[in-house]
């Protein structure tokens, strides 16, 4: 039979530390997990930062591909990011891009790229050109890493880059002429009333050439041989209204002009200037005339007078007819456009805008960029980082002059529009070889000097040195006084290379495609971790 | 063994009577501090060991971050030009933390024009000595190569 022995002793306390024990187990149990899940916690943020470097290195190579080829011709990327996109269409386009370098780093090979999509994701046109457009390629990568058998860490990140597609040469439809006056009217002011008094000179000339003969009529001197004076008298050809409308017209207005022709001087646009000059010696001749006609009429009987009559007769046709070419002159070294083919030609002015030249901005250098106000400190800085420039430079220097003198910042190479908002001063300025072109907008006063091979668009005040050279094309909105702009002797070549072609949407293959400058923006518009 | 701990025949008490338990319970009590103890103390240990690398392995990947983005806020140019890498960046010290012989090495490759890749190497100690490292790569692209690019006009 078992003996029930009665307790006594310390053995209580084991009992208390047993639970002790236990306490603190749980605890540290406790704590451990905790541990623990800060522990997988953390290992899984750095998982993730690890996945967000691979990812932004992917992207990193992807965009790379996309920039580095835009515009290299011969590429898929080439062709796809210089296809016109037409209002309504979304111009989304998915691009084929190769990623090696990312997926070859040692430190990166435990962890597997998953997709890789890059597209154009929108495109949209600056205004109402479908080749000149913006819009956002997207970089989207999803990245992975396995832990265990079932779990795994996952990051997708996009990445967007605005880009623009601007054409890099003289706006058409004005590459294909070698000068153009948008506003014309100033050119021709007053010469419709004087070609209208034309028609009333000779009209009158004949009239009183009908008085003459009369008069011849009348007279008895025998020193008068009137056969031979009518012979004469009838023999000065006094053309009709048929033979002056044949030769000119009158101008329409409003009016535009341009040529096309391989060469233009620029003097031969002071259609005024001319017609004032040819005016003011036929006012001499005039005089002289009617001298004639009076002393005929008191003095019928002198052969002598006969004789001044033919003769200022004669001067004064020649001189009414040299006004009448140069007229003619101008109208068959110009085109005009007026009514509806000018209202045509006018629906593209909005491309000569200074607000349009901003929409396609490539690079901005506003004058105060250096912390003062020299804008040639700044150009000076930006063509040091960029020895090639393409795209549109819009200058905003209200202050302060740009001088692009050619000696001093030599070449500059690639296909640039630079924008001036204020004045500005080209000398000597070349874009060199059949592989580069430069357009200068001015929007303030324009000075040109010596010979350079630029295109200009002067949509302000323009001043030609003597002897200026124009290598490429003038495009002018108005031409105020010739005086000022001092024109005399300055020459614009027609280069053939500013023509960019032509595209409809019947046949946009009539576009010189390489004239198109792709930009993708240095910076992120967006980036997307999910 | 019934009365090695009890009562003894003779009267005497043994040491487990005089302490008020039974042998069974001594065994448990032992068996329970053996099964529980021992292995959490190890857990301890090594949870202790866990959490200091973890703190390690997170001050030293904000230390390969905020290398990274000092470096990101550079241009091309900038990281193409610089030679050592390390004058483009400040090493970050955590006040507080403290790491064991850290010391961070950048370099920089060039594998394809318009692609850098820098690699960061950070090496520091753990608690127990032992020589820890992390490395992080990564791509820098020139910003600007759209607009570099020259391509010959052609009057196609």
């Amino acid at each position: 039979m078992r003996t029930r022995v009665r307790r006594r002793g310390i053995g209580i306390f084991f009992g208390v530390l047993l639970m002790f024990v236990l306490l603190v187990a749980f605890v540290g149990f406790a704590r451990m997990m905790f541990s623990r899940q800060v522990t997988s916690s953390a290992a899984r943020q750095v998982l993730k930062r690890r996945l967000r470097s691979y990812a932004s290195s992917v992207a990193e190579e992807a965009v790379h591909y996309v920039k580095s080829r835009v515009n290299r011709p011969g590429t898929e990327l080439f062709g796809i990011f210089r296809r016109e996109v037409y209002a309504g269409e979304s111009g989304a386009e998915k691009l084929h891009v190769d990623v090696e370098l990312a997926g070859a780093v040692p430190v990166w090979s435990d962890l597997s790229l998953d997709s890789l999509e890059v597209a154009i994701v929108y495109q949209r046109q600056f205004s109402r050109m479908p080749y000149e457009k913006y819009g956002v390629v997207e970089v989207s990568v999803e990245v992975s890493k396995r832990l265990g058998l079932a779990g795994s860490v996952s990051l997708r990140l996009k990445v967007g880059y605005p880009f623009k597609v601007v054409l890099a040469g003289v706006p058409r439809p004005y590459d294909q002429t070698t000068v153009f006056v948008r506003k014309a009217d100033s050119l021709v002011e007053g010469v419709n009333d004087w070609l209208r008094d034309a028609g009333t000179i000779f009209a009158s000339l004949r009239r009183e050439r009908d008085e003459v003969l009369d008069l011849l009529e009348g007279v008895t001197s025998p020193a008068v041989d009137r056969d031979y004076w009518k012979r004469t008298i009838e023999g000065v050809s006094i053309p009709g209204e048929s033979f002056l409308w044949g030769r000119v017209h009158l101008f329409p207005e409003p009016l535009t002009v341009f040529s096309v022709e391989e060469y233009v001087l620029l003097s031969w646009l002071d259609l005024k200037g001319a017609l004032h000059d040819a005016a003011g010696r036929l006012e001499g001749r005039r005089t002289r005339y009617e001298q004639a006609l009076s002393e005929l009429r008191s003095s019928a009987d002198s052969p002598r007078a006969w004789g001044r009559y033919v003769e200022s007769l004669r001067s004064y046709v020649a001189g009414v007819l040299d006004c009448i070419e140069s007229v003619r002159s101008f109208q068959e070294k110009f085109s005009e456009y007026s009514g509806p083919a000018r209202e045509r030609l006018e629906s593209f002015s909005y491309k000569l805008t200074l607000a349009e030249f901003a929409r396609k901005t490539t690079w901005y250098l506003p004058e105060d960029a250096l912390g003062g106000n020299d804008i040639n400190a700044v150009m000076a800085e930006f063509l040091r980082r960029h020895p090639v420039v393409n795209g549109v430079v819009f200058v905003d220097n209200p202050t302060s002059q740009l001088a692009l003198h050619g000696e001093r910042i030599g070449r500059l190479e690639g296909k640039w529009i630079i924008v001036s908002s204020g004045k500005i001063r080209v000398d000597k300025l070349y874009a060199p070889g059949d592989d580069s072109m430069g357009v200068i907008a001015s929007y303030g006063r324009l000075s040109v000097e010596d010979s350079n091979a630029v295109a200009l668009i002067a949509m302000g005040e323009t001043e030609f040195m003597s002897g200026a050279v124009v290598d490429g094309c003038v495009v002018f909105d108005e031409i105020g006084s010739f005086a000022e702009m001092r024109t005399e002797s300055v020459k614009v070549h027609r280069r053939r290379m500013v023509y960019s072609g032509r595209t409809t949407p019947e046949d946009p293959g009539g576009a010189f495609d390489s004239y198109y400058y792709v930009s993708v923006a240095p910076y992120e518009s967006y980036r997307v971790v999910e | 063994m019934r009365v090695a701990f009890g009562r003894l025949e003779d009267g005497e008490r043994s040491a487990g009577a005089r302490l008020g338990v039974t042998a069974t319970e001594i065994v448990l009590c032992l068996l329970v501090m053996g099964v529980v103890i021992v292995p959490l103390l190890q857990m301890f240990s090594a949870g202790r060991k866990s959490a200091a690398m973890t703190e390690d392995r997170i001050l030293a990947r904000l230390v390969v971050d905020s290398i990274f983005s000092q470096l990101e806020a550079c241009t091309f140019s900038e990281l193409a030009d610089a030679s050592p890498l390390e004058e483009l960046v400040e090493i970050p010290s955590f006040e507080g933390a403290v790491m064991r012989g850290l010391s961070v090495s950048l370099s920089k490759e060039c594998p394809r024009q318009g692609i850098i890749v820098v690699k960061a190497v950070v090496d520091w100690k753990d608690f127990s000595g032992h020589e820890r490292r992390m490395e992080e790569v990564r791509f820098f692209s020139d910003e600007e190569a759209s607009l570099e690019d020259l391509y010959p006009l052609k009057q196609e």
